[in-house]
């Protein structure tokens, strides 16, 4: 660096050294820095809400599992019960699969001590799927679904276990939205609507 | 609260440096203020890495502010057409050093085009490598030269006329 050069740099760090920043302008940085704080402070509240949020549904589920609660009464607690209840029934979306929004139905009904619920169902312009659990260890028989115009052809059935439960996928005929179908597994019978 | 009182404690007493700092590579007031509040944001935001503790601060604080200021300027200076080539030298030398080097060379920087504006602050305030301000403003190596090598020469005419100003006055 030459001499004009070093003049030119030390002129320049002596301008910076004497400089003042504007109030108004510190004004503005604090006052954003004050706002940064605030947005700071809540996202770590709702960091930790999100977390004790989950944790709840967490505990709700494993309690009810361990009572071997039906996720219907769960779903009735507030706040994060039918989290919970979605946990501990296993519902994935696997009837969502299809690119359509399967619609819950939740009705249950019982014979013999063996419940059957019907969580959901799904029309598409091929077929009608229903998901419905049965207690862990049942046989998924063979599902009958009956609407006005008499049964309705089934296609194939799946099934898996998940959290105690026998949950299983049965695909019918298509019946028209709004009909009302009644559900028969194991002489047992729930009555719903398509959708 | 802590952290936020601790931050604003260092920054107030290197305000006015900042400030400046600023001012001289983007050239006016308004972008300068603009400029440190968006780099004191994010110096806030990452206050917890900051290493070496209190005596670090002002260099780590001037670091993101520079950075901050450079990419203002990548974003105007896309939009200005490319100069035409200038002589190229290594090391840019203007002759003739006997220059009055008073309180008017802020007012001869101030009054360089951006481009030339730019390289000399950082080459000369922030003593940043002509490779390092070529990285920080996305120009070629060779630009950055060219651009230096033409505004040591306008500065120095600016000054010269500046002094034979005053002798005249006299």
């Amino acid at each position: 660096m030459d001499l004009f050069s070093r003049r030119l740099s030390d002129e320049l760090k002596l301008w910076v050294d004497q400089g003042v920043c504007p109030p108004e302008v510190m004004e503005q940085i604090e006052k954003r820095l004050r706002q940064q704080r605030r947005r700071a402070f809540w996202q770590a509240r709702s960091g930790h809400l999100v977390m004790a949020a989950a944790a709840a549904v967490f505990l709700i589920a494993l309690a009810g599992a361990r009572l071997d609660l039906d996720p219907q009464h769960l779903a009735s607690l507030p706040l994060v019960g039918s989290l919970a209840a979605q946990f501990l029934s296993g519902e994935d979306d696997e009837l969502e699969d299809l690119g359509a929004k399967a619609v819950p139905v939740n009705l249950a009904a019982e014979r013999d001590g063996v419940r059957l619920v019907v969580n959901r169902v799904l029309t598409t312009g091929d077929s009608t799927r229903v998901q419905y659990t049965l207690p862990a260890g049942t046989d998924a028989g063979q599902p009958e679904l009956r609407g006005p115009e008499g049964p309705v052809w089934l296609h194939g059935v799946s099934s898996r276990t998940s959290h105690g439960r026998l949950v299983v996928t049965a695909e019918f005929d298509p019946v028209p939205a709004g009909e009302e179908v009644t559900l028969t597994v194991q002489g047992i019978s729930v009555t719903f609507r398509t959708e | 609260m802590k952290v936020h009182d601790e931050f604003l404690a260092l920054l107030r007493p290197e305000a006015g440096r900042l400030y400046r700092t600023a001012w001289a590579i983007l050239g006016n007031e308004a972008d300068a203020g603009d400029a440190l509040q968006e780099a004191t944001i994010r110096a806030y935001n990452a206050f917890q890495q900051l290493k070496g503790g209190p005596a670090a601060f002002p260099m780590w604080m001037r670091r993101i502010l520079v950075n901050t200021c450079t990419e203002i300027l990548r974003r105007r200076m896309r939009v200005i057409p490319v100069e035409r080539p200038e002589d190229l030298t290594e090391e840019p030398t203007v002759p003739g050093v006997e220059l009055p080097l008073d309180g008017d060379v802020w007012d001869a920087v101030r009054a360089l085009d951006e481009r030339y504006r730019a390289v000399v602050v950082l080459r000369f305030l922030n003593d940043m490598q002509l490779d390092e301000i070529a990285t920080a403003l996305d120009i070629p190596l060779g630009t950055v030269k060219s651009r230096l090598h033409t505004a040591l020469k306008l500065l120095r005419r600016h000054l010269e006329a500046r002094q034979e100003e005053r002798r005249g006055a006299v």
